[in-house]
């Protein structure tokens, strides 16, 4: 595409739908929009236990990620939240798997 | 490890940097001379010398802009061999390595959202530009250029329309090759 992209005036942006996961050697696409994925709604579904978390990672988390990654099992708005601070998003994806662990143990 | 930021295709920061850095000034140049032709000019030259002077000045001010957002994204485009090149060769055995590693990819991902702008500015002004082009090549009435003059304005109105199309291509090739990478053989349940 960068040849096409000198021999004629128009180019072709990078993508802004995806971002890359922050996991160790995860090429994991994140979608920026992630629809009815909130913050809200997946708080939500932890406080309402396990069989809920997985009905909303069933529904809401079909990222490809590395099969090693961490945080596969957090979904999208997760992800873009840790993302949206400018800083290390690991931190914050660590907080929200712990969070993840302990919402599964309440059962 | 965390995995490093980068432009995909790898090419893809070089094109933008020719783009912007080489093509862009050249073509704001030539819409900001065409716009003082058309402005200095009897108005009788042209047939829509008001719509073309402000379709020039809108080409520019676009272009400029994306040269000036691609500057600023410039800021946060460097690779593993510029962190060796301030750091040392032996940079990715030092302590600070890992941190070195994710302010690159904070860094880049800086990069693709003023790089996104620049394009979006750059493709709206090459496209003004040929419409801006186009309208000065209209004639004012029917002396015995005006059929020359038509016929230039249509190839260059035709020319417009193609890299419009040529740019909708691109984008529509980017998602496509992007939905190839995004396949969703699963859902992760954890």
């Amino acid at each position: 595409m960068s040849s096409h992209s000198m021999t004629l005036p128009g180019i072709a942006a990078p993508s802004n739908r995806w971002r890359e996961c922050w996991g160790d050697d995860c090429l994991g696409l994140i979608p920026r929009n992630s629809g009815t994925d909130t913050i809200k709604a997946w708080n939500s579904a932890l406080e309402n236990g396990p069989h809920a978390i997985a009905e909303y990672l069933r529904q809401h988390n079909k990222v490809k990620h590395d099969p090693g990654c961490d945080f596969q099992v957090l979904p999208p708005s997760v992800h873009n939240a840790a993302m949206d601070g400018g800083r290390d998003p690991r931190p914050v994806l660590k907080q929200a798997l712990t969070e993840l662990n302990e919402a599964r143990r309440t059962d | 490890m965390t995995i490093l930021g980068r432009p995909k295709p790898l090419g893809f920061g070089q094109a933008a940097q020719e783009a912007h850095s080489i093509a862009a000034p050249m073509l704001t140049a030539a819409a900001l001379a065409l716009a003082g032709v058309v402005a200095g000019a009897d108005p009788t030259f042209f047939l829509w010398p008001g719509p073309t002077l402000l379709v020039l000045v809108a080409a520019s001010l676009s272009l400029v802009a994306s040269m000036q957002l691609h500057y600023h994204a410039r800021h946060y485009y460097y690779s593993p061999q510029d962190i060796e090149a301030w750091y040392g060769p032996d940079a990715h055995r030092s302590k600070q390595y890992p941190a070195l590693r994710v302010t690159q990819r904070l860094h880049f991902e800086i990069w693709e959202r003023y790089i996104f702008w620049a394009i979006l500015s750059f493709n709206a002004g090459t496209s003004l530009l040929g419409l801006g082009v186009s309208l000065a090549l209209a004639p004012s009435d029917a002396g015995p250029q005006a059929a020359w003059r038509w016929v230039a304005f249509a190839m260059v109105l035709l020319c417009t329309a193609l890299d419009v199309l040529w740019i909708a291509h691109l984008y529509r090739l980017r998602n496509r090759e992007e939905q190839d990478e995004e396949t969703i053989p699963e859902s992760r349940e954890g």
